[in-house]
């Protein structure tokens, strides 16, 4: 008996036009694939974050906050390249923030947005460690609960994050440990949201998830975008030529490309190609469209569906999507996508240690890497901004290891 | 065809009988006696068989369930495999109803002609968790041209997107979610299980079959007596993974099984 053959082609799924990004033609990535049981949870922050947006006293207080809590704004730093490069490399400073990495602007405007639903918890997963540093952090000085999950192996090889989420009193859940820790931590999240919506907000760590986190995570993270422009602006008189931020869940990277759309800026998107085995964790540049954790995108998947294991060395990288915007502006070709392999990324953040004095995460230092590539053979005075998602204290055992 | 699982309801309505619906992943323990195993189920005594092809990140589940898909992946267990097996099961069973379970990334990422393979297998309609109305809404042409029906999960504290219930492609039953949370949870508390019972029955007038949490047979009897059916996935997981740390034979395997089917069928026509 001859069955019928299944082909691995994309099923459009034109959906409702709500937390649609458009790719290419036909092709609508976002939406709300979660359980009944969250779209009215869904529909409620829609409907507080539309409030919110127009109300004067919620944008004075996120501003405030940007300012007194998060540490904003960040420093642009100039890196002189010298023999390296006629360009101009400037990096966004995200380390030097208060909780020390990128995520601060979302992390604000989504705990802001549950006290203002009147929800006293919020719970959140984290890769690296950095996100759930920001929700405790931010969690503290707003007087919410936080429960962060990690996935067991990183919880274990980051326990400096662990115990700084629980000295501003945070409940940290270890996720038994697979592969895909990001992954498996943001399920455990996402289960802990499942059972407490009623009282308790999700707060995403990059623009994935069900609409409207991408869009929430966008806008509250565009203050890293419209800090750099201003600030490259004010130091060479014009928007960069390029900006380049690395694919650890794509946080910073909307944040910095969301404010420069508009310009004639490259905006280059790094992915972090592994050592060419299962640990590339690069969905633009190798998955197919599908669902995951409420969006559809792309994903690194086989044939039947499955998710692949990602190993990323880089702890931060090693989710199997991209979120949902970033999947559209790349299919529509408005971002560039690149990849730079484990050994280069770890040469970047020990060449930026030695020469420079400065600690860069090892997620960042595959933008970094991209960065110097391209600024060696720039022409003279080229401005390119690379932004730095964190410090890299957590990942020198990681990198020792790696030789 | 959704038909097939109308018809089944409307029979066990006729008897005053509770249907009895039971989750398995295809696969679990292996592919080679899975559609041995959903005989073995139907022996004793289930109407109605929800068969989960296997996700890797079965994200309503609980940690039964999730295991048990892990232990299907593991198996070999895909939608292709769980498709071969309804063939299977077909082949000596064309009455009992098949509702295939599962997430929506395997169906999703594949073409617009997987409603028709699914249906062309056997298969009679579809529980999707992650699959919401508002967005299955562009898929239900597809779903309804197949013969197959979207079965909606209304969730306790009730029906989001309940405008678009009546849509063809939308049928079989309505899945009334007992609690929130994960599968394989607490004990729902009954009378907040007939509120929601009846909460079903004021948005349509479907069948109502009520899951999550009921694992013994006596819960069974307390929840056939208020819906239209039951439906036990967790309890028969976890039995059919304690089996498989014993070293006995297919035989005995499905026997026991079926043992264990019967306990919560006889409980269910005892009462209802």
């Amino acid at each position: 008996m001859v069955h019928r053959r299944m082909t691995n082609q994309i099923v459009t799924v034109p959906c409702h036009s709500r937390g649609r990004f458009a790719g290419r033609p036909g092709e609508a990535f976002g939406g709300q694939f979660v359980a009944p049981i969250l779209l009215p949870v869904l529909d409620r922050l829609e409907a507080a974050y539309r409030e919110a947006r127009a109300d004067p006293v919620f944008r004075a207080t996120f501003d405030r906050l940007l300012a007194d809590h998060v540490g904003r704004p960040t420093p642009l730093s100039l890196i002189e390249l010298g023999d390296a490069g006629a360009a101009r490399l400037f990096l966004k400073r995200e380390d030097l923030s208060n909780s020390g990495g990128s995520y601060g602007g979302g992390v604000l405007g989504q705990c802001l947005l549950a006290q203002r639903m009147g929800m006293g918890a919020v719970v959140a997963d984290t890769g690296s460690g950095d996100h759930g540093v920001a929700v405790a952090a931010t969690a503290s000085r707003l007087g919410l609960a936080a429960t962060i999950y990690i996935a067991d192996p990183a919880g274990r090889s980051q326990l400096a994050m662990v115990d700084r989420m629980r000295a501003f009193g945070a409940t940290v859940a270890m996720v038994p440990g697979e592969a895909s820790m990001l992954h498996h931590a943001m399920s455990g999240a996402i289960q802990h949201w499942m059972a407490h919506g009623a009282d308790c907000l999700y707060v995403a760590g990059a623009p994935i998830g069900p609409h409207p986190y991408p869009t929430l995570v966008r806008d509250f993270q565009a203050v890293i975008g419209r800090e750099a422009r201003a600030q490259i602006v004010e130091r060479t008189g014009a928007p960069p030529a390029v900006a380049i931020a690395t694919m650890d869940g794509g946080g910073a990277a909307v944040g910095l490309f969301g404010a420069l759309l508009d310009d004639a800026t490259r905006l280059i998107l790094v992915e972090p190609e592994g050592d060419g085995g299962s640990r590339s964790a690069a969905p633009l540049s190798h998955g197919r469209p599908g669902v995951l954790h409420g969006a559809y995108t792309l994903l690194l998947q086989d044939a039947d569906g499955q998710l692949c294991d990602i190993r990323a060395l880089a702890p931060g990288a090693s989710y199997p999507a991209a979120g949902p915007e970033l999947a559209a502006w790349a299919r529509a070709g408005r971002i560039e996508v690149a990849r730079i392999a484990d050994g280069d990324a770890i040469a970047s953040l020990r060449w930026a240690a030695r020469h420079y004095g400065l600690l860069m995460s090892l997620e960042s230092a595959y933008g970094v890497a991209h960065a110097q590539r391209m600024a060696a053979t720039a022409a003279t005075g080229t401005a390119i901004v690379c932004v730095l998602n964190g410090g890299g204290t957590k990942d020198l055992p990681l990198v020792e290891r790696h030789g | 065809m959704s038909r097939r699982l109308t018809r089944r309801f409307v029979e066990r309505r006729q008897q005053g009988r509770a249907a009895l619906i039971f989750y398995l992943a295809a696969g679990d323990p292996s592919i080679a006696l899975a559609a041995d195993m959903l005989h073995a189920v139907v022996a004793g005594g289930a109407d109605i068989i929800e068969l989960g092809y296997p996700f890797c990140d079965p994200i309503l589940d609980g940690p039964v369930i999730r295991l048990a898909n892990r232990r299907a992946l593991d198996a070999g267990g895909s939608l292709d495999a769980t498709l071969a097996i309804v063939r299977r099961f077909r082949a000596r069973d064309a009455d009992t109803p098949i509702v295939l379970m599962g997430y929506a990334n395997p169906l999703l990422s594949r073409d617009g002609a997987v409603f028709a393979y699914i249906a062309d297998a056997g298969a009679d309609a579809l529980i999707i968790p992650d699959l919401p109305l508002r967005e299955a809404a562009a898929l239900l042409p597809a779903i309804a041209a197949a013969g197959l029906a979207l079965v909606p999960l209304v969730s306790p504290d009730g029906m989001t997107d309940a405008n678009l219930a009546a849509s063809p492609g939308v049928g079989g039953f309505s899945y009334c979610v007992a609690q929130a949370g994960p599968t394989g949870g607490a004990a729902p508390d009954t009378g907040q299980v007939r509120a929601a019972v009846a909460m079903c029955r004021a948005l349509s007038d479907r069948p109502v079959a009520v899951g999550f949490g009921i694992k013994t047979p006596a819960l069974a009897a307390e929840i056939a007596a208020v819906a239209d059916g039951v439906i036990v996935g967790s309890a028969l997981v976890d039995r059919i993974r304690a089996m498989g740390d014993e070293d006995v034979d297919a035989a005995a395997l499905f026997a026991a099984i079926a043992d264990f089917c019967r306990t919560f069928r006889t409980a269910i026509d005892g009462r209802s």
